[in-house]
């Protein structure tokens, strides 16, 4: 045996003399993202998963709750805050969730507050709020400080900007603790990013975090994660270990709990997709992407601008996504759509808004996914954009 | 992919310089859970799904386990995207075979669950009643025979609308909604009224009663159903003679699996036209992947494969219960002709440890009610498929019959149904 093995070591070539260039680990990367969307389709179509049913007895659904209890404590991980459950909602339904959260939460400690100061353009939270009987009130963070009275319930907050150096002002977030106001981070729709680039003081005490988009599978799950002050809040069921045995926690057993958002866990399937995606890039490097599709965005959009097309293109926030608005006829139309397929298949996300009246030819592109484009490719793409735009 | 030099070059031009993840940052939790290789994952996931994996399960509680078409399973795999055309010519095609199974003239599909579609129904209602200046009613009736599932997450929706949800209790002997319970509600009073077709404990509502009651209350009519039970039974709109209001169910059957029950898209009938707040404030169009697969699904399988799944499951349903009742201890207790789910009730034994005895053989017999409805005691709501054998049903009877002999002699004796 030990003959064989060193007569293979003799053989076996060292990886320093590969002698390639390091985008080899970035092709591997790209590759790793689209491998993870078809594993995930496979991996999570398994009979034993599949089965699933919230009835089963918990001995002949271990495999499964490992999962989600392990998806629940890698989104802590990525978000710095301590507890988590895990919903498949479409956006306002998760909303409203963490919006109930809210109401319970000073309900239980019998204050009147039905204010929301809304520091962000999220259409979405507009209108949720009005399904829980809660006010939305719009302001820039500027203004936060001489908002803050005894009926503010909440403060809900986009990503923060990128380049501050703090959320607020020391003055301003001890006043906001003392006045038990929530700070509530909605990430719905957007790349969440490393803590490492958050500005220094901020803290949440909600945050819900859009998994589906984070992890690029687009599916439609939410982990809705607290801090110690609203966990007991969180929605049911959420999986948890005690004994070295995995079960649901119940509303039963969670007596503040909002209740379930989700008639079972929810799309056990989509759950599965995430999770996959979760273990194959770590959050880690689920925090990289992010930030690489931020970026690649944002360098889009600056090169647009730099070539005269400033109105034409936009983003929101950190979303990792960017609208350009075109005005093409039809058959200029398909030409830049097929000089896109070659970026596509790259992985590239592209969505066309047809115009809603005929002979109208101005329409959306929503594009995302940038960042599984190199740079050259990224500038071919630019110079195309500029040609038709 | 950008390179991470790339990515540094790009920072300096957008101005974003203090972006730096080359280090990654010390967190516990990554070094327990480690980034695995695609194999390693793989073997990982393998061995948990073998670990859920049950031999023999007879429980469904409202979720389809029916055999799903490999094409679909295969569609599954490929996220390509469509064109709108495609996207709005597959709506057409499945609303259309929705109408043809609801028989009801307007009919919408959506991306949101079933409990969170009822209900934006009912808040709609609510909204419209306003608007119509109706004085406002706040109160909704609801059967016990709704899944207790759809009915907790109700619950948690409305809790913050002024509605009150009034939980309707069903009839001990027919395991139906009785007209008694309706017939404490004064006029005028009642919103809505939801009932499920068919129940919780597969049996059909007396539909032609409840919409004559609800129409002369004013109150609207909702039946919660699903494509599968559809295709074999009659639609409620056309048993209510016309009267009943709205159809909302559940698309796990077409093409989506157990594990998706309860969070796949729904689809809405109506007598009427949905309102536009309804159709895009509230509501969640329907994704384009989810789109492909119900119309894969009611294509390659048509409404008639559908009735015969659902014949199949139902005929081998009765064979089993014929079968099981002739254990003594074990007899039915709700029964419908035409479903795929009944309850049985097995007397003069600890039913909890009888399914625990079971489990050893990895089998899953039924879901105990007990919790959920005190009054059904050692009642199990038990469940056949297309996909349960004969084999299957031997297996299940052979080791339910030794349950019962095992733990009704071990202190509980029951009276044997034949003197032998």
């Amino acid at each position: 045996m030990n003959k064989t093995g060193s007569n293979l070591n003799s053989f076996k070539r060292r990886t320093e003399n590969w002698n390639i260039s390091t985008s080899d680990n970035d092709d591997q990367q790209s590759q790793l993202s689209i491998a993870g969307q078809f594993s995930g389709s496979y991996l999570s179509s398994l009979e034993g998963f599949n089965r699933f049913n919230p009835y089963l007895p918990e001995s002949t659904t271990q495999g499964l709750l490992e999962c989600i209890q392990e998806m629940q404590t890698m989104s802590c991980s990525m978000s710095g805050l301590n507890a988590a459950s895990l919903v498949s909602l479409s956006t306002s339904q998760a909303i409203f969730g963490c919006l109930s959260m809210i109401n319970k939460y000073h309900m239980r400690k019998k204050r009147s507050r039905n204010t929301l100061l809304l520091c962000a353009d999220l259409p979405q939270v507009v209108e949720a709020a009005v399904y829980s009987n809660l006010q939305v009130k719009k302001i820039s963070q500027d203004q936060l400080e001489q908002n803050l009275d005894s009926t503010v319930a909440a403060i809900i907050v986009d990503i923060p900007n990128l380049t501050a150096d703090e959320f607020v002002s020391e003055s301003t977030l001890k006043l906001i603790h003392e006045m038990d106001i929530i700070i509530y981070m909605e990430g719905s729709g957007q790349y969440f990013y490393s803590l490492k680039s958050m500005p220094e003081n901020v803290s949440f005490d909600l945050l819900n975090l859009d998994l589906g988009h984070q992890c690029e599978t687009g599916s439609g799950v939410y982990a809705m994660l607290s801090n110690d002050k609203m966990k007991n809040y969180l929605p049911t069921p959420r999986v948890q270990l005690k004994e070295n045995r995995f079960s649901l926690q119940t509303h039963q057993q969670s007596p503040f709990s909002i209740g379930p958002l989700n008639t079972g866990v929810g799309n056990i399937e989509k759950i599965l997709r995430c999770y996959v995606q979760l273990r194959l890039k770590g959050t880690h490097g689920i925090q990289q992407q992010a930030m690489k599709a931020i970026v690649a965005v944002r360098y889009f959009i600056k090169k647009l601008a730099d070539s005269g097309n400033s109105d034409a293109c936009m983003t929101t926030g950190t979303s990792g996504l960017c609208c350009i608005t075109i005005n093409l006829q039809v058959s200029s139309k398909l030409s830049l759509d097929q000089g896109l397929e070659r970026y596509k298949f790259q992985g590239l996300y592209a969505d066309y808004v047809m115009p809603d009246k005929k002979g109208e030819t101005q329409f959306t592109i929503t594009l995302g996914r940038l960042h599984y484009l190199s740079k050259t490719q990224l500038d071919d793409m630019i110079e195309l954009f500029i040609k038709y735009l | 992919m950008l390179s991470d030099t790339d990515f540094d070059l790009l920072c300096k031009q957008c101005d974003l310089e203090k972006f730096n993840f080359s280090q990654p940052e010390e967190k516990s939790v990554d070094a327990e859970l480690p980034v695995l290789t695609e194999s390693e994952l793989t073997s990982l996931l393998k061995k948990r799904s073998a670990q859920d994996s049950v031999a023999l399960n007879f429980l469904a509680a409202g979720r389809f386990n029916n055999f799903i078409p490999s094409i679909i399973r295969a569609r599954k795999l490929q996220s390509d995207n469509c064109s709108l055309k495609v996207y709005e010519s597959n709506k057409a095609t499945v609303e259309d075979k929705l109408k043809s199974l609801t028989k009801m003239p307007c009919c919408a599909v959506f991306n949101d669950d079933l409990a969170s579609l009822l209900t934006n129904l009912l808040l709609d209602i609510k909204r419209s009643s306003v608007q119509a200046g109706i004085e406002v009613v706040s109160k909704i009736l609801i059967s016990a025979t709704v899944s207790p599932s759809i009915r907790n997450v109700l619950r948690t929706q409305l809790k913050y609308h002024c509605i009150d949800l009034v939980v309707l209790d069903y009839d001990k002997n027919s395991g139906k909604l009785s007209l008694s319970q309706l017939q404490q509600f004064d006029t005028d009073e009642i919103l809505a009224v939801v009932t499920g077709w068919p129940n919780y404990f597969g049996l059909l509502e007396d539909i032609t009663e409840i919409s004559h009651w609800a129409e002369k209350k004013g109150s609207q009519l909702i039946a919660l159903s699903d494509p599968l039970s559809l295709s074999l039974i009659k639609s409620p709109f056309m048993i209510s003679g016309g009267k009943l209001d709205y159809i909302l169910g559940d698309l796990q059957a077409a093409g989506f699996t157990a594990s998706q029950s309860g969070a796949s898209p729904s689809f809405l009938a109506s007598t009427k036209e949905l309102s536009n707040n309804l159709k895009s404030a509230v509501t969640t169009q329907i994704n384009f992947e989810d789109l492909a697969i119900i119309q894969l699904s009611m294509s390659v399988t048509g409404l008639s494969g559908l009735q015969h799944s659902a014949e199949l499951s139902n005929s081998t349903l009765h064979k089993l219960v014929e079968k099981l009742t002739e254990i003594d201890g074990v007899e039915k207790k709700f029964i419908s002709e035409s479903l795929n789910e009944c309850v049985i009730k097995i007397a003069g034994l600890d039913i909890e440890k009888g399914l625990k005895m079971l489990a050893g053989h990895n089998i899953v017999f039924g879901y105990i009610l007990q919790n959920e409805y005190p009054g059904l005691t050692n009642c199990l709501l038990i469940s056949c498929s297309d996909l349960h054998s004969n084999e299957d049903l031997e297996k299940l009877v052979s080791k339910v019959a030794t349950m019962v002999k095992n733990l009704s002699t071990a202190g509980c004796p029951v009276k044997p149904k034949f003197n032998s």
